[in-house]
């Protein structure tokens, strides 16, 4: 990259590139949500996606060395979510703070640093935290609530089981952990395919 | 499609209202009734088949739920209540997503979002990621194709997968950036457009009706 091009203002290409990589982070982590479907799972469920996604999210931070990626891809998965109906209060509280803490990371590290995107990235995988979260937050009126939507008996006596507090610390975990696997292989793949084809 | 047209920005509101139903979590015949009247917007919007598909998809999981799901094993009701109920639950973001789809161009989408002053930037990242969830499903065929005639191990089939997959999109961003640039994606003055979207009598209506529903979700 020369040094005309540095310009810290999002162009019409960065614009599509991280419309298309949104794309794949979004099929990417639908299929974590449906995976939690199964109640262990779902607790796991933003570490899964951390694993799942840490490709696509690596090379479009590494590719867009611009302030906005963290936000804009937020945005726009957010806002497929809430189409389809997946969005509750918490997710949404959890996204933003994910989103913005994770921006607020890229812009200290100066968007270069690999490790930097790392942690911008376990930081913006807790987004997805807020889906299982108000097992936790609020225990009583979530476990009435959901056998009153017509959800099976058992399935609520196996969450209910589940929702512990060491499973908290596992839940809050699993970001970290999930995301820097998923840092680690897109760091593997990096290496030995795409700095050499040039295209990072 | 024949039959009425509204105006997208009406159905995007039929959509956002599903949305505010499903997360107020709003009394059940609520949403009952809003699913009858998104039945009724889409029969006069000519999509007869579209209903057909969702009468029947909609009473096999009403019946796997009051019929199955109290005599089956345990382990198998587990697994699948929570999906079965989901989609239940999101009937009608599915009905108005199918009609906001079936009936409009993507122009005419885009069209509406500039009118409702969205910022460019998200106009043009949500478009885009649109756009190409299709060209995800056709990359994944074409690699599949690929890898099969091959005959990859089971042990390469990651790599071998996400390489040309990354490959592919950032291929498909630089194609698609040039085309764009070159049609004034980047130019700061407000778009034209051919079409131009206005409110009739029946926009009004449904607007009218809209309101009544976020006013009965949010009392009720």
């Amino acid at each position: 990259m020369s040094e005309q091009t540095k310009s810290l203002k999002l162009t019409g290409k960065d614009l599509i590139n991280i419309g298309i990589f949104s794309a794949i982070y979004f099929i990417l982590s639908f299929i974590g949500m449906f995976l939690g479907s199964i109640p262990i799972l779902w607790i796991l469920m933003p570490g899964v996606i951390a694993i799942l996604a840490g490709i696509p999210f690596m090379f479009l931070c590494a590719k867009v060395q611009k302030p906005g990626v963290p936000l804009l891809m937020g945005l726009i998965t957010g806002l497929l979510y809430y189409i389809t109906g997946q969005f509750t209060m918490v997710i949404l509280i959890t996204f933003v703070i994910g989103c913005v803490l994770s921006e607020a990371v890229r812009w200290s590290t100066k968007y270069e640093s690999f490790r930097g995107n790392t942690v911008a990235f376990i930081l913006f995988s807790y987004g997805m935290a807020g889906s299982p979260l108000p097992m936790w937050l609020f225990k009583e009126s979530f476990f009435a609530q959901i056998s009153e939507q017509g959800l099976s008996d058992t399935f609520v006596e196996t969450l209910n089981n589940v929702a512990t507090t060491s499973m908290l610390f596992v839940l809050l975990l699993s970001p970290i952990v999930g995301g820097l696997i998923g840092a680690f292989i897109a760091k593997m793949i990096f290496k030995k395919h795409f700095v050499k084809a040039g295209m990072i | 499609m024949n039959g009425i047209q509204l105006d997208p920005r009406i159905k995007i509101l039929l959509l956002f209202v599903a949305n505010v139903l499903l997360f107020l979590d709003s009394w059940a015949v609520v949403t009952y009734v809003y699913m009858a009247v998104l039945a009724m917007v889409l029969l006069f919007s000519g999509c007869y088949k579209s209903i057909f598909v969702f009468g029947i998809y909609g009473a096999i999981l009403l019946g796997i739920d009051y019929w199955i799901f109290p005599t089956a094993p345990k382990a198998l009701s587990i697994l699948f209540s929570i999906s079965v109920n989901y989609s239940l639950k999101m009937f009608p973001c599915l009905m108005s997503g199918v009609l906001l789809i079936t009936t409009t161009s993507f122009h005419e989408i885009v069209l509406a979002m500039r009118k409702c002053h969205l910022p460019q930037k998200i106009i043009i990242t949500l478009s885009v990621t649109i756009r190409y969830f299709p060209a995800i499903f056709e990359e994944i065929r074409h690699i599949h194709n690929a890898m099969k005639l091959r005959n990859i191990p089971l042990s390469g089939k990651f790599e071998c997968f996400v390489v040309p997959f990354m490959m592919a999109a950032t291929t498909t961003a630089e194609e698609l950036s040039a085309a764009a640039i070159t049609r004034g994606i980047e130019n700061p003055a407000k778009k034209t457009s051919m079409v131009q979207l206005c409110f009739g009598y029946i926009d009004y209506f449904v607007l009218l009706v809209e309101a009544g529903f976020i006013f009965a979700a949010f009392v009720l």
